[in-house]
């Protein structure tokens, strides 16, 4: 099975066949992607920072969460570290599940948790090539799990 | 009820500083000596306020982890430890 916190760029496909199972009646991805205009400016791409064996355990506690939920047959995350050009996929969620309300709704949920438990940050990189941290106020504090 | 801290001893604790921590800091990583033989994650953030000044306005939203486990300010450190400092995270 593929890691949840990667250096290369990252596999759809991969998380898709990973979670093929026949019971399923919908799939769910939600995808983040690197955004070219943040705030009016022009960024290059995102760099991000993480602790890797955290953030790999973390995810993975995120992923059974979501699978021991009624319903939910799947889930599969796995996130960027290092420079993403704009433009470029930083995350990919996959949830299986018997019916879309489930699916749809874990699929949030999945992304929701990665976002306030996973140890991964960002910083903008400009198109002159200027890295500028996100200001720490706008994240979210991590808890123990 | 522990020991007193014998005089002159010290702890070594070595920090690795995460996201924006480490442009804060300009280190990834930093060895710091708390001069206690039992200290713990209260100790260091008390340490740090005077090793890393920089810090001052942001460490009371930094979580501390040792390996894989975020750890509570009653948290006992080992000599040597490998602590993290984790910032407010912004993945996605």
């Amino acid at each position: 099975m593929s890691r949840r916190i990667t250096r290369t760029p990252l596999d759809l496909n991969a998380l898709l066949e990973e979670t093929t199972g026949v019971d399923a009646g919908a799939v769910v991805v939600f995808g983040g992607t690197v955004r070219r205009h943040d705030g009016g400016e022009e960024l290059a791409a995102l760099e991000y920072d993480a602790h890797e064996a955290m953030a790999e355990k973390r995810i993975q506690q995120i992923e059974r969460e979501i699978q021991e939920r009624e319903g939910v047959l799947a889930c599969r995350i796995v996130h960027r570290w290092g420079r993403v050009a704009a433009g470029e996929p930083s995350v990919w969620v996959v949830v299986r599940a018997r019916h879309r309300p489930e699916a749809f709704h874990a699929a949030r949920d999945a992304i929701d948790l990665v976002k306030s438990r996973a140890p991964i940050w960002k910083e903008d990189v400009t198109v002159e090539g200027d890295r500028r941290p996100h200001p720490l106020e706008r994240g979210t504090p991590l808890e123990g799990s | 009820m522990s020991a007193p801290p014998r005089a002159g001893t010290t702890t070594a604790i070595h920090l690795t500083f995460f996201g924006p921590l480490a442009s804060l800091t300009g280190s990834r990583t930093r060895t710091i000596e708390l001069k206690e033989d039992r200290p713990t994650v209260a100790s260091l953030r008390s340490a740090l306020l005077h090793e890393c000044p920089e810090l001052k306005d942001h460490l009371h939203h930094v979580a501390v982890a040792v390996e894989t486990e975020i750890v509570q300010d009653s948290t006992p450190l080992e000599a040597e430890a490998r602590v993290s400092l984790l910032p407010p995270v912004s993945g996605g």
